[in-house]
């Protein structure tokens, strides 16, 4: 192979790198955003976790083309950048009238049938039930909850069997559940 | 008021829906790309930096060899004052060679020589010792006399002896009295 065959060839390699990882941002991006998103609940952090990944991934980018699904890829490294920045995180917890105005809304949405909406206090009521799952449990939940990834593929993020995965969910929703109901009655009958 | 469990079910897989819905900030994937094309820029020029260094030094290596941690070097440079010395004043004062050449080598310290030591008397530096260039006038002229008059330079050598061993009595006498004076 002559010298310029072997440059135009190594400028067609570099020129596929960038190709492919373009296509990964356009495709993926919001996926990346939601995994670091589903963990640090605020979106700077999320967009900050978003770059990192992507740093991460130009960093590696000859392996893209070798991986057998991007997408698993691309979210098992947006998981651990996201775990490593959670890991920094504080926590805040709700105070009481908080709970009671989150407590009402999800009774009348249960009772009637008004158009679903998540409102702030509900959002941090559940993310305050979901933070204080185990650990084991609130992973598989969390990343069950990104539309985009299926069981199979959160049992790859997570790297543990799809059948595990299933029963981590289904135990995390009925501990959910449970403390739902209990906050439910509890501020049902105080007020 | 009792709730049925599918009511919960549902209610929950909207919350979690919802929860789990996140949307960035409109063009995520623009400020992605540019992030990526400047961290390759930064990358590249790193790249073109380390090679550029490497071929500098490749380069310096190649045309100056470093030649400072060459032992036989430092010991070269260690007896070329000595040997300069003797060869500039034994012609004038032939007495003085024997002293100069009995003097004590001055206690390694560990420190490297400084130019200026080595290089006081501007003669060009010696690359072998004894020096293999060819003798001087003054050289051949002893060398002469040494030939036409063996007897007299005999009793030359013998007198430069005799003044030899006397310097270094009296040395050892100084030392001794320094020793037991200090004791």
């Amino acid at each position: 192979m002559t010298e310029q065959a072997l440059t135009t060839r190594a400028a067609l390699i570099a020129c596929s790198h960038e190709d492919a990882l373009e296509a990964a941002v356009r495709e993926h991006a919001r996926l990346v955003f939601r995994i670091a998103y589903s963990v640090l609940r605020n979106h700077h952090d999320a967009e900050d976790a978003t770059q990192e990944t992507f740093v991460r991934a130009l960093r590696y980018r000859r392996k893209l083309e070798g991986v057998r699904d991007a997408k698993t890829w691309l979210a098992r490294i947006a998981w651990r950048v996201a775990v490593k920045h959670g890991r920094r995180r504080k926590e805040s917890s709700l105070d009481e009238d908080a709970i009671g105005a989150a407590v009402l809304q999800m009774r009348s949405q249960l009772t009637s049938a008004e158009e679903f909406t998540l409102g702030q206090e509900m959002s941090g009521l559940l993310e305050s039930l979901i933070t204080a799952l185990p650990e084991n449990l609130r992973e598989p939940l969390r990343l069950s909850t990104i539309e985009e990834l299926g069981p199979s593929e959160v049992a790859e993020v997570l790297e543990v069997s799809e059948a595990s995965v299933r029963s981590r969910v289904f135990r995390a929703r009925q501990i959910l559940k449970d403390k739902l109901a209990a906050l439910g009655g509890k501020h049902g009958t105080a007020r | 008021m009792e709730l049925h469990d599918s009511h919960w079910d549902e209610w929950l897989d909207k919350a979690l829906q919802e929860y789990g819905d996140a949307k960035p900030r409109h063009g995520l994937e623009d400020r992605l790309l540019a992030t990526l094309q400047a961290q390759q820029r930064m990358h590249t020029r790193r790249a073109w930096v380390w090679a550029l260094g490497g071929v500098a030094a490749t380069i310096f290596l190649v045309l100056f060899p470093w030649r400072g941690l060459d032992h036989s070097d430092l010991g070269k440079r260690d007896v070329l004052p000595v040997a300069r010395a003797s060869h500039d004043s034994a012609i004038d004062h032939p007495a003085q060679i024997l002293p100069l050449i009995s003097q004590k080598p001055k206690p390694r310290t560990g420190k490297r020589l400084h130019p200026a030591v080595t290089e006081d008397n501007g003669s060009p530096r010696l690359e072998r010792f004894p020096s293999s260039r060819s003798l001087s006038a003054e050289e051949l002229a002893v060398m002469q006399y040494a030939e036409r008059y063996p007897q007299e330079a005999m009793l030359v050598a013998k007198e430069q002896q005799k003044f030899s061993d006397e310097v270094r009595q009296a040395q050892q006498q100084v030392e001794t009295s320094f020793s037991i004076s200090n004791e």
